[in-house]
């Protein structure tokens, strides 16, 4: 009796109701033979049930799509996230900083050059569906000329730059302008460079582009204000809000926006054959003449990756940044705080930050207030962290593979602290410390069942390891407990999204028989040598060494080397 | 002390007009009135029609549409008897007879049968038209 009113909507369906009635009406005096699919009670029970069954169904539907943790629908799972004052994010156009050189006669010393924003360059590169991947400038940048040439380092996003006019403040639909749903709008906010441009009357001013209508209203006010969303229908709009100001049914808007392309906008850095081409006149303008420099007599070039396209969020992501977000409360006080901002970034994996208490418990005065940040960046490369490459040599093998990051680029460090700065505790100061991999790799011997492939057992050990340290799956400042990488490639129910690692339960026993890291493992310590064994070698047997738990530092992160794993077969 | 209703039918279906009887609750048909509701259901379901069991029915309304002679007359006649013999198993057809007349746009049919269990034989008469 005590489970008869617990819900279980999934077990309401047709047949289940059909079954019901029969055995319901098979207790009536009346209709007890009735039974027959022909019969006319048997085709109203079957009506009774269908309408039930389809019932179940939608109230499920909606019952699950009131709570954030089981929407499955992404109009409810983009309205709930924007309840918590989370705005699930569109498109976001690859951003990249070019080399422009400007020489030739029309330039001279102490000439005021300005870079003209949204004008289309184009890489010369194209998308595996043949597309040309164009960059634009999206705001405008002045330099003084100093001797014969000027170097200027451009920012740009990618996408086609899409001017969109002809819209009257009466094209408003309770303030809000739907935009054609034709192109993939640059949708990144947090980039401090803009992707839209929404102007009104032609006023040389551009309406300022707000993440909430609550913000900015220190004195002087601009509220010429628009929030750019993307809102629960998957299409992008402007909205004006009439707490602040709202385009009259006279007034002509004009957005610019760009078309981008997302991830297959992200690009490597250029090689010898690589040659950009300016597709606009008066790219730059020489400011003392007021003239245009010729695009002949500029040269671009690109000596970084092009990093953080990304496609529209999805149902998960949204679930995970919305509560995230909330988790924050928008300001950034603990780790968590800054490894949810920060991770939220296209471009950023996994971030970490520690302050004084965590590695100078008793205090310092120089340390008082240092917020330390340390990341894992999505691509490496000199448009993130610049690494140089080493190596891990065990007893089996050899990997030069091994990534040794040595600086961030001081552009994407001051991007991010640009990035972090409307979350900064005012008395915060927050640098960027570089990340410390450490590598790790395993000697595996594994016995499997008689009938089972030991090449397909290997595989797929091999990729559960792989997966189990993806930097989404690892966090910096853990402990490496091998017992519970054992375990976890022993579990079936440790799964990915898209792999499934079924021969892993035709393993009958797996040992690490050995294990090796590219770093020097410390015995415990309390001096800030990391990492560590967390027990004396004197507690343990000298054979167990290898499966003591090690403490990796405040800006260690675990990664795996792949290629140097080596798994064999026992008899 | 509760009584015990002693049925004196063994089938029961309510009827298709759904009109209601003296008590109120509507009323029923019985016995070989069960069963001609359910081989009026098999004859006239039209294949696919119906929910979650599209299986149930008998090709007739397809065949009336084609040429009314001898040969759709057999093909709707095996048609028929295909479908009681599947839905409908408490009955033996002992004959069918199926006339087509063109002229009048339809097929006159009768069809014996006996109830499994009895010896009755029932006849009933039934025009198939478009």
């Amino acid at each position: 009796m005590t489970n008869e009113f617990t819900p279980d909507y999934l077990n309401i369906d047709y047949n289940t109701y059909v079954a019901r009635f029969k055995e319901l009406l098979a207790q009536s005096d009346v209709y007890r033979d009735f039974d027959f699919e022909g019969s006319n009670i048997s085709l109203i029970l079957e009506m009774m049930a269908y309408y039930g069954d389809v019932n179940t169904y939608f109230i499920n539907k909606v019952a699950k799509n009131v709570y954030m943790e089981t929407a499955d629908i992404y109009e409810c799972v983009n309205r709930l996230a924007r309840q918590t004052g989370y705005e699930p994010k569109g498109v976001r156009g690859s951003r990249a900083t070019l080399t422009v050189v400007v020489s030739g006669s029309e330039i001279s010393d102490g000439d005021v050059l300005s870079v003209r924003n949204w004008k289309q360059v184009n890489s010369g590169r194209s998308t595996e569906d043949g597309d040309s991947i164009k960059f634009a400038t999206t705001a405008i940048q002045s330099v003084t000329v100093s001797g014969s040439s000027v170097t200027i380092q451009v920012p740009v996003r990618q996408g086609i730059v899409t001017r969109i006019d002809g819209y009257t403040g009466d094209d408003l639909i309770d303030n809000e302008l739907l935009l054609p749903t034709d192109y993939a709008y640059d949708d990144d906010l947090d980039d401090y460079l803009p992707t839209i441009e929404v102007t009104v009357n032609d006023a040389v001013d551009p309406w300022e582009r707000v993440s909430n209508f609550y913000t900015n209203l220190i004195p002087p006010i601009n509220d010429n204000v628009y929030m750019f969303v993307y809102d629960r229908y998957q299409r992008n709009k402007i909205q004006f809000s009439s707490s602040r100001n709202v385009p009259v049914s006279t007034d002509i808007i004009d957005v610019i926006l760009l078309d981008s392309f997302g991830p297959d906008g992200n690009i490597s850095a250029d090689t010898s054959a690589d040659t950009w081409t300016i597709e606009d006149t008066g790219f730059i303008e020489n400011e003392t003449t007021g003239l245009p420099v010729s695009n002949d007599l500029i040269t671009l070039s690109m000596s970084a990756a092009s990093i953080g396209g990304d496609d529209a969020e999805t149902i998960t992501e949204i679930k995970l940044n919305s509560q995230q977000a909330l988790r924050a409360q928008f300001r950034n006080v603990t780790e968590n705080d800054y490894n949810s901002n920060l991770s939220a970034r296209s471009d950023i994996v996994r971030a970490t930050a520690w302050g004084e208490q965590e590695y100078a418990p008793s205090g310092s005065i120089e340390l008082y207030n240092v917020v330390n940040i340390s990341v894992i960046p999505e691509i490496w490369g000199t448009a993130t962290i610049t690494t140089s490459a080493d190596t891990l040599t065990t007893d089996w093998a050899t990997s030069g593979s091994i990534l040794h990051p040595l600086v961030y680029s001081s552009a994407w460090e001051q991007e991010l602290l640009l990035y972090l700065r409307p979350r900064k505790m005012i008395s915060a100061y927050e640098i960027f410390v570089i990340p410390d991999l450490v590598y790790f790799t395993f000697n595996i011997g594994i016995r499997i069942k008689r009938l089972a492939s030991f090449i397909d057992v290997k595989t797929d050990v091999l990729n559960k390891l792989i997966y189990y340290f993806r930097a989404e799956n690892q966090e910096f400042y853990s402990e490496m407990d091998f017992n519970d990488v054992v375990e976890y490639l022993l579990d079936p129910t440790q799964v990915s999204t898209d792999d499934d690692f079924p021969n892993v339960s035709e393993i009958r026993n797996l040992n690490l028989r050995d294990i090796n890291s590219n770093k020097f493992i410390y015995e415990p310590n309390d001096i800030g040598n990391y990492p560590y064994w967390t027990e004396e070698a004197s507690t343990v047997s000298l054979m167990d060494n290898m499966l003591r738990v090690i403490q990796l530092g405040l800006n260690q992160f675990p990664i795996l080397s792949d290629d140097t794993v080596r798994i064999y077969q026992e008899e | 002390m509760p009584t015990v209703a002693i049925k004196d039918y063994v089938w029961s279906d309510i009827d298709n007009v759904l009109s209601p009887q003296n008590d109120g609750d509507v009323v029923i048909d019985t016995d070989v009135n069960a069963i001609i509701n359910s081989l009026n259901n098999i004859i006239r379901t039209v294949p696919g029609s119906r929910r979650m069991l599209p299986e149930f029915a008998s090709p007739t309304f397809y065949l009336l549409f084609e040429p009314i002679d001898e040969t759709t007359a057999r093909r709707i006649a095996e048609g028929i008897l295909e479908a009681i013999e599947i839905w409908e198993d408490r009955i033996n057809v002992t004959g069918f007879d199926i006339e087509p007349r063109e002229d009048e746009g339809m097929y006159r049919c009768r069809m014996s049968f006996v109830v499994l269990g009895s010896d009755q034989v029932e006849n009933i008469n039934f025009v198939l038209s478009r």
